[in-house]
Order: C-alpha cells, then structure tokens, then sequence
C-alpha cells in the first residue's frame, strides 16, 4: 500500500534545517524573491541526499523541464503565480510522462465550498473554478496537484474530498497547523495523499507527526 | 575502471542523480551514450526517465540498442530503472507498435488498476524468492513514480511485487539482469543499499565497502547534507531561511 507522503518545501539555498530532513518522503525546491531556482542549487540537493525532488522556478517551456530533470530533479513544479499552457502540459507529460508535471496552487475560498484560483498575493484571479481547472489541467497531463489555501487557512474537508474524489490524480495540501487531529482528517477522512510543510523551525515536529499517524494505523514510512 | 559503472544516456535526463547515488553506493559512474563503452562495461545501469516511445527511439538513434542486446546477452550486470526495465519487455502499451529490447517476453502495460495514476509515493516490497537480488529488503519501501508497469510472460522472473489495489511487479531478475520498477536513486538509504549490492556483485565486495554495506549507507546522509548545506551557505550567506511559502 502507498504510503501517506510528508513533503517538506525548501526554498533555493536550503539544503538542511537544524532538525535535518530525516523524516521527508520527498523535497520541493521552490523559487523565493528571484522567481526562479538556480540548478547549481538543485544539483546540491540531488548530489547528497537521496530523495524525490520536484523543482519550481519559471517553466515556460519543455527546455526548462528538460533543464531541471537533467539536474536530478524527478518532477518539475508548475502553477504558482502563472497557469501553465495547455500546451506545456501535453507536450511534457508527452516526452516526459505525467508523473513529472506537478502542479501549485494557490487557492482561495469564494463561498459556497468552491475555491478559485489565484496568484501567490491573491490579486489575481488566474482560474475561477479550481475543481474544473484541476480535472482539466490532469486530462492535459499534469500528473499531482499541491494545494495551498492563501493565508494558511485549512481547506473545507467537503472540498478536499471532491477534489479527491473527482482529480484523478494525487494531491497533497500544504499544512500550516500541525495539529495531529487535523492531519488525520486530511489524510485519512478525505483521502489526501500526502501533506507539504514550508521548511521551518519545527520540522521536527511535522515528522513526528508521522511517527502518531502510524500509531493510528496509517500506512506511513519511518526513517 | 575499478568498480566503474556505465550509465545509459538516451537523452531522456535524469542521470545526474543516478551518478551520484552509484557514489555514494561506492561505485564510479560513467554516463555514456556510446556503444563502444557499453561493449566494454563491466556493469551497467539503464535509467528510466521518459516515455517507452522516445527512449527506444534514441537507443535506436544513437546505435546503442544493438550494443545493450550485446550486453545482455553476454550476461554482464545490468541493473534497469523503472522505464529502463520495462525497455527490457517487447513492447510498451504507452506506445503501440513500438518495440523494445525484448530480452523478457511481455510487455509494459498502462497499471490495471482503480487507484489513481500515476503511482507516485513510497511503497511497501513483498519479496518472492528469498535468493532474489532484492530480499533483503522485503517489507521495505522505496520510491515509485510510475503510469505503466511489466507484465512478463514468465512468472519465474519476478522476484518482488507492490500493493497498489493489484500486485504490481516491482522487481525482475534473470541470471545477472535486475529490473527495479521502483527508483533505487530515490530510496533514501534503502536504495543505496541496493546499489552497493549491485556493484559489489559486479566486482566483489571492495574496501571501503562492509559486508552489508549499512556502515556508508548509514552515514551518506547526514554527512552529505552537512556538506551540502555548508555549500549552499557558503555560497549565498544572505539567503534567508524558512521561507519556501510563495502563497
């Protein structure tokens, strides 16, 4: 059986926390101010530790893809600020393969349990209907969703099992409360794949949260 | 070269952290996409990045097709890769009409599934055969990120399956030729493990390496990150912590 995944987002530079990375199922490399990851930075993670890596930065072509997977990333990250193409999506998934194409996004609540999509500052709508852009986004070839509710808020559980239940690929949601109550819910309740965490000062406790969800039975991987 | 193994470029990607897990594993990578040092290796790792149509297309391109059917014939070490194993099948489902190598009978078929895809994750191995390549790690998980998966003609071959709403072949072994589904360069210290048991089989167990190979494979990790994060440090000081938080 899958395992539930603990997926930890460094931004470019980070490498390590005081903590160490020990209970990450998988890394993020995402862009901070610059908007774009320097590969020298993911050659260093990929040179020493020895996990999956998705890479962001700007990706605007099948170039870019190429660039990041050559540097020992698994999958490329796209979304964020700007919606990939259509395009992108098809002729990525198409050399690459699905499995390489994920997808950020940022969401935010309209009422009435939908979500829409926007760009990291809100002031952008970029999808109104985040449901339909994801069924359509995987039907292209975008092969997992992460999913971030702007300003930390938790998603509706009515939500998170639609989007489980009609995306017909994985999700994970980053989570900003560590509550082991509401992991379980998340992962367990509404079928989430895996949760992502911002690289901090308590990791630590984010994995060890993995360490009570294996307590309940979830199917987890321990370091 | 001592402990020297050759990596296949078929121009898919990928190989740069299969180079530097073979590193860790003790092994010295050589990443080539000539035929000629293929004829010469002494043990051989095809990656699996890509769709089963393009790779066969550049193994044919670049000439090293008839050099890996040369290979494997000869019976010399060969370890393949998620798609580098199901190359090994005669044909992929991902794209018709294609053939592969075809040193195992079957084909790679999109997983048969009502789980969602593609695989993507850490999963559980369930060991066959206690001599198989991959039985020390029964029960284990490894990392998998996959849409199709081997379907071989001859049940005798697989050695290790995984649970995904069907028992999916998760590792192939005839003579001295292995097929992990799963990404041993993505394993953590479970899959350094696997290839320090790959090289040491190809050249006997070397110095630096212990008789389980646990001692470096246990210490790779923290080490390297220290390394690498003095690194990073070193070369943007500035760079502020903790924010990966682009929302």
């Amino acid at each position: 059986m899958l395992t539930k995944r603990w997926i930890l987002a460094l931004t470019e530079g980070e490498t390590r926390t005081p903590e160490g990375l020990e209970g990450a199922d998988e890394l993020l490399l995402l862009p901070d101010g610059s908007g774009e990851v320097d590969m020298d930075s993911v050659r260093r993670v990929t040179g020493s530790i020895f996990l999956p890596l998705g890479v962001g930065g700007r990706v605007e072509g099948l170039a870019a893809v190429r660039q990041r997977l050559n540097a020992g990333a698994d999958k490329v990250v796209l979304g964020g600020g700007r919606l990939p193409s259509r395009k992108l999506l098809e002729e990525g998934s198409g050399m690459f393969g699905s499995c390489c194409m994920t997808m950020y996004l940022c969401l935010e609540e309209k009422g009435g349990g939908a979500y829409r999509i926007t760009d990291p500052d809100g002031r952008k709508v970029l999808a109104e209907d985040a449901l339909d852009y994801m069924k359509e986004a995987a039907g292209a070839g975008a092969g997992e969703f992460l999913l971030r509710q702007r300003e930390g808020k938790p998603f509706s559980d009515d939500f998170l099992r639609r989007a489980v239940r009609l995306v017909p690929v994985p999700l994970a949601v980053f989570l900003d409360d560590t509550d082991s109550g509401a992991v379980r819910r998340i992962l367990e309740g509404c079928g989430v794949d895996g949760v992502v965490r911002g690289n901090g000062p308590d990791n630590g406790r984010f994995f060890r949260l993995k360490e009570e969800m294996a307590s309940y039975g979830m199917e987890v991987r321990l370091p | 070269m001592d402990r020297q193994v050759v990596i296949v470029d078929y121009g898919m990607g990928n190989l740069y952290s299969v180079a530097r897990a073979v590193e860790a594993a003790g092994g010295v990578p050589l990443i080539t996409s000539d035929p000629g040092t293929v004829d010469r290796a002494s043990a051989l790792i095809m990656p699996g990045v890509g769709t089963f149509g393009d790779c066969m297309a550049n193994l044919r391109k670049t000439g090293l097709l008839p050099a890996l059917r040369r290979y494997l014939e000869s019976d010399r070490p060969y370890l393949g890769i998620c798609l580098g194993m199901q190359v090994l099948f005669e044909a992929g489902e991902e794209t018709p009409g294609v053939e592969g190598i075809g040193f195992f009978k079957g084909k790679a078929v999109r997983i048969p599934t009502g789980e969602k895809l593609p695989h993507v994750g850490w999963n559980r191995l369930c060991c066959l055969r206690k001599d198989a390549f991959v039985s020390g790690q029964d029960g284990g998980h490894h990392y998998y990120i996959h849409s199709y998966c081997c379907e071989p003609e001859d049940g005798d071959i697989v050695t290790a399956t995984t649970d995904y709403g069907m028992e999916m072949v998760a590792a192939v072994e005839k003579g001295r030729v292995l097929g992990l589904q799963f990404h041993p360069e993505k394993s953590d210290r479970q899959g350094i493990l696997l290839l320090r048991k790959f090289i040491d089989g190809a050249y006997g167990t070397g110095k630096a390496a212990s008789a389980s190979g646990e001692s470096s494979a246990e210490t790779y990790g923290t080490e390297k990150m220290r390394t690498a994060a003095a690194e990073a440090s070193a070369a943007d000081p500035g760079r502020k912590k903790g924010a990966g938080d682009p929302c």
